[in-house]
């Protein structure tokens, strides 16, 4: 029960990153993109873009 | 004291004329140090001092200056806060945008918008507009993390573990890529919910 409530929130988390452009979907298959990666994960902390 | 406070409160001009204040030899004349003592006195405790005003005075005094010049600092702090946000709204995009907005960005002669009113001429050095937007900047920073210091947010695990592993140069079908957190979140305790089981439960 809980190993499938964890799939569905990171399928949802994994869907928010390709929607925002993180991630290529190619069919089935994810590919994240790392620098649009590191920017998703540092706004997700609360830092702001462009700002070290 | 009122001429440093001048030099850091500009605004103290308007309603104080510092010229009409005695010059420092006149007022100097009339002070002398204060001298203070403390012994024990049978059962008790004697401070005694002796000058122009006693020491607890000047101690009292210089606690009420100080925390006067605090809360102006404070306040001034504050007015930068909420004007940068405002003439500068597009500032969050580049970090660098800012200072360049304040350096070249503004033509001759026109007042820059601060809160004491600074009027840069185009003839100043660089370095002096440099501080001043920095200041400014830094206060717009400050503003908008003291904002985000109260919001309650549960930090996404689930995102973090899947930012790390698509960090990796390969690509994943979803199930992979979810054995593979899973088992990440596992290891660090987190693959219940935890406190986003507990919202969803609420709901």
């Amino acid at each position: 029960m809980a190993r499938k409530c964890c799939g569905l929130r990171a399928y949802e988390k994994l869907q928010n990153l390709v929607a925002r452009g993180a991630v290529k979907k190619n069919g089935k298959k994810y590919k994240g993109l790392p620098s649009a990666l590191a920017n998703a994960i540092a706004q997700q902390n609360g830092h702001l873009a462009g700002v070290k | 004291m009122l001429l440093m406070a001048a030099a850091f409160m500009p605004a103290i001009a308007r309603s104080v004329d510092l010229g009409k204040l005695p010059s420092p030899e006149v007022i100097t004349k009339h002070l002398s140090p204060i001298v203070s003592s403390q012994r024990y006195d049978r059962d008790g405790y004697v401070a005694e001092s002796l000058g122009p005003i006693t020491l607890d005075q000047a101690a009292i005094g210089l606690a009420i200056l100080s925390s006067v010049g605090t809360a102006a600092r404070q306040q001034a702090a504050t007015g930068f806060g909420s004007w940068a946000p405002s003439s500068s709204s597009h500032a969050a995009a580049s970090d660098k945008q800012p200072i360049a907005h304040a350096v070249g960005g503004k033509p001759a002669g026109r007042p820059v918008p601060f809160r004491h009113s600074l009027e840069f001429q185009p003839r100043e050095t660089k370095e002096k507009c440099c501080s001043w937007a920095k200041t400014c900047y830094l206060s717009h920073l400050m503003a908008i993390l003291k904002k985000n210091a109260f919001s309650r947010r549960v930090p996404d695990l689930v995102t973090e573990e899947l930012v790390a592993v698509l960090s990796r140069r390969s690509s994943f079908e979803f199930k992979q890529l979810f054995d593979i957190v899973h088992e990440n979140l596992r290891a660090r305790n987190a693959a219940s919910g935890g406190e986003e089981m507990l919202r969803l439960a609420s709901l």
